[in-house]
């Protein structure tokens, strides 16, 4: 189901053009234009209210998120509201409630999905656990393993969400936690390599005919080892993932990554540094001409 | 973040325009992406329903996070090479805390200052808040038993991470390790046992700390660090003290 590596490995193995049983097989059949906005963010890190001093005084805010993003879904039919862990840990609010409000207000301002940050785990398991009652969307993660723990069956390896006639594949990928959380906190949660982990959420994602692929990453943008896992090192070795939404290194990206690795496929990273002080927004329109790329100025919000 | 750069845009379509033509192909289709950070300012008009929701928890959590507990008398922050003064405040405090709360005798202390200390004390009055944003996770304090030579392994650690911090050392940094460690100005002694005061998230081998793993813990309980960090900050405002530290320039960098 490799659709866009098999088009280009055909055109650099023979002259024909007319090789692949794919080519007069759109997977998305007579769309005019139909479009998808995601919006994400990562490491609010339990950043309820704006920041009141430092760098970023007057930055960030649940009340104003939750104002930008009903604005948007105001003018968008098809949004899909993403994160990519770490919701806790950084303020008060998490130490006295535990995570219970920073998920109340997600749920009120209808994500769709988060994932597992190493900080999900700093109240333990049974603290994470209780957190997530409040929760009323999903934690996807498909490479910790919590078979043997209290979170048995709560968490997916992903999820299908169909916007608009879109099928879009969501699945999660969490860090390494051995030395960086504590291990009484996070008990039998079993780590698995994220990278042969992400190899079969595409095929599986694939195979259920998804037309986009997100991976919600909390491994980090990139390493100077470059045998960590990471974002770049996950775009470089699997192809498929149209886009990462990326976490956990804070880092506060100018506008996308596009990575295209040695088979030939793109992968668009995005992360927007932490404490809820941007949000980040990738429209995607499926048409039937061509491939194209654009970019457009920032969406004012005024009123 | 509100926008990207107009010559970082065109070089990016340009860029993806001639991946397009390599696979092109008019029955094919493919997504058009564009993208637009947005910037969550106060000049967005916030949701009335989220405030509402968020009002009753910043009473109460104000309440009890807005008391005074104390004066710093200049910003302590985790910034420095190899020490700060936040850094040298906390490890401080956790062997003088130790010693009273364990009733042990206790010889060093390691703090992750950078990674484990978020936030800096700023000068002026201390919010039991501030504390807490310092110090946000809820980290035990623990003895351990350290032989001396054990020691020297985790100091060089400490020298090649630059992450973390021990108190009361000194030592030199050279091309091929650390030289000359003294713990509270007597040279390491390899063969002598050493009580290290540190939390269960070091000491279960958190921060890179493998090597702490297997080492004996003292039969202690261990308590919550902020709880320790309060407790210091109290002491020293009900004895008329504020919060200063001196950096030490206890460790000499000596590589080439």
């Amino acid at each position: 189901m490799k659709r866009r590596q098999f088009i280009v490995q055909s055109l650099s193995a023979s002259a024909s053009m007319a090789v692949s049983p794919y080519f007069d097989r759109p997977t998305v059949l007579g769309l005019k234009k139909r479009k998808i906005t995601i919006l994400h963010t990562n490491d609010m890190h339990s950043h309820i209210d704006p920041f009141e001093e430092g760098r970023y005084k007057g930055l960030g805010g649940m009340a104003a998120r939750a104002g930008a993003i009903d604005k948007i879904r105001g003018e968008e039919d098809n949004v899909l509201l993403l994160d990519s862990g770490d919701v806790f840990q950084g303020t008060p609010y998490f130490n006295m409630f535990g995570g219970k409000l920073e998920l109340k207000l997600m749920s009120i301002m209808n994500y769709d999905a988060t994932t597992i940050g190493n900080h999900e785990f700093d109240n333990g398991m049974d603290g994470l656990k209780y957190a997530m009652q409040f929760a009323k969307f999903p934690y996807l993660c498909s490479n910790y393993d919590f078979s043997k723990t209290n979170l048995a069956g709560e968490v997916q390896a992903y999820k299908i969400f169909k916007k608009g006639g879109i099928k879009v594949g969501v699945f999660g990928l969490g860090i390494e936690l051995e030395g960086l959380v504590n291990a009484a906190m996070y008990g039998n949660t079993v780590y698995q390599d994220p990278i042969s982990i992400a190899k079969e959420m595409v095929e599986d994602l694939r195979a259920k005919k998804c037309d986009l692929i997100v991976c919600l990453s909390h491994l980090g943008y990139k390493y100077r080892r470059p045998e960590s896992p990471s974002d770049m090192r996950l775009a470089q070795e699997v192809s498929e993932i149209d886009v990462i939404l990326g976490g956990h290194t804070h880092t506060f990206m100018k506008e996308p990554l596009l990575l295209t690795n040695d088979e030939g496929f793109t992968t668009i990273i995005n992360q927007v540094g932490w404490a809820g002080i941007n949000l980040g927004r990738i429209d995607i329109s499926f048409t039937r001409n061509g491939k194209n790329v654009k970019s457009q100025g920032p969406i004012e919000l005024t009123n | 973040m509100k926008s990207s750069s107009p010559i970082g845009q065109k070089m990016l379509v340009g860029f993806l325009l001639v991946a397009m033509v390599s696979c092109f192909n008019p029955s094919d289709y493919e997504p058009i992406y564009s993208w637009s950070n947005v910037e969550i300012n106060s000049e967005i008009k916030g949701s009335n329903r989220v405030e509402k929701v968020i009002a009753p928890y910043r009473v109460q959590l104000d309440s009890i996070m807005d008391e005074v507990i104390g004066y710093a008398a200049h910003d302590l922050t985790t910034e420095g090479d190899y020490e700060s003064l936040l850094g040298i405040f906390v490890t401080k405090l956790l062997i003088e805390q130790s010693r009273s709360t364990f009733i042990r005798d206790v010889d060093v202390a390691i703090m992750n200052h950078k990674g484990g200390l978020r936030a800096p004390i700023n000068k002026g009055d201390i919010t039991l808040g501030e504390v807490y944003e310092m110090l946000p996770f809820e980290n035990n304090v623990l003895l351990l038993e350290v032989p001396g030579e054990d020691l020297v392994e985790v100091v060089n650690f400490i020298a090649k991470s630059g992450r973390s911090m021990i108190w009361p050392a000194s030592f030199e940094i050279t091309d091929s390790g650390v030289q000359n460690i003294r713990i509270d100005g007597q040279e390491i002694n390899p063969d002598e046992t050493y009580t290290l005061s540190i939390s269960d998230y070091l000491a279960n081998g958190g921060g890179g700390f493998r090597m702490l793993k297997s080492l004996k813990r003292l039969d202690v309980e261990p308590v919550n660090m902020r709880d320790l960090i309060v407790l210091e900050i109290r002491q020293r405002t009900a004895r008329g003290d504020s919060i200063k530290e001196e950096l030490s320039n206890s460790v000499t960098v000596l590589t080439k």
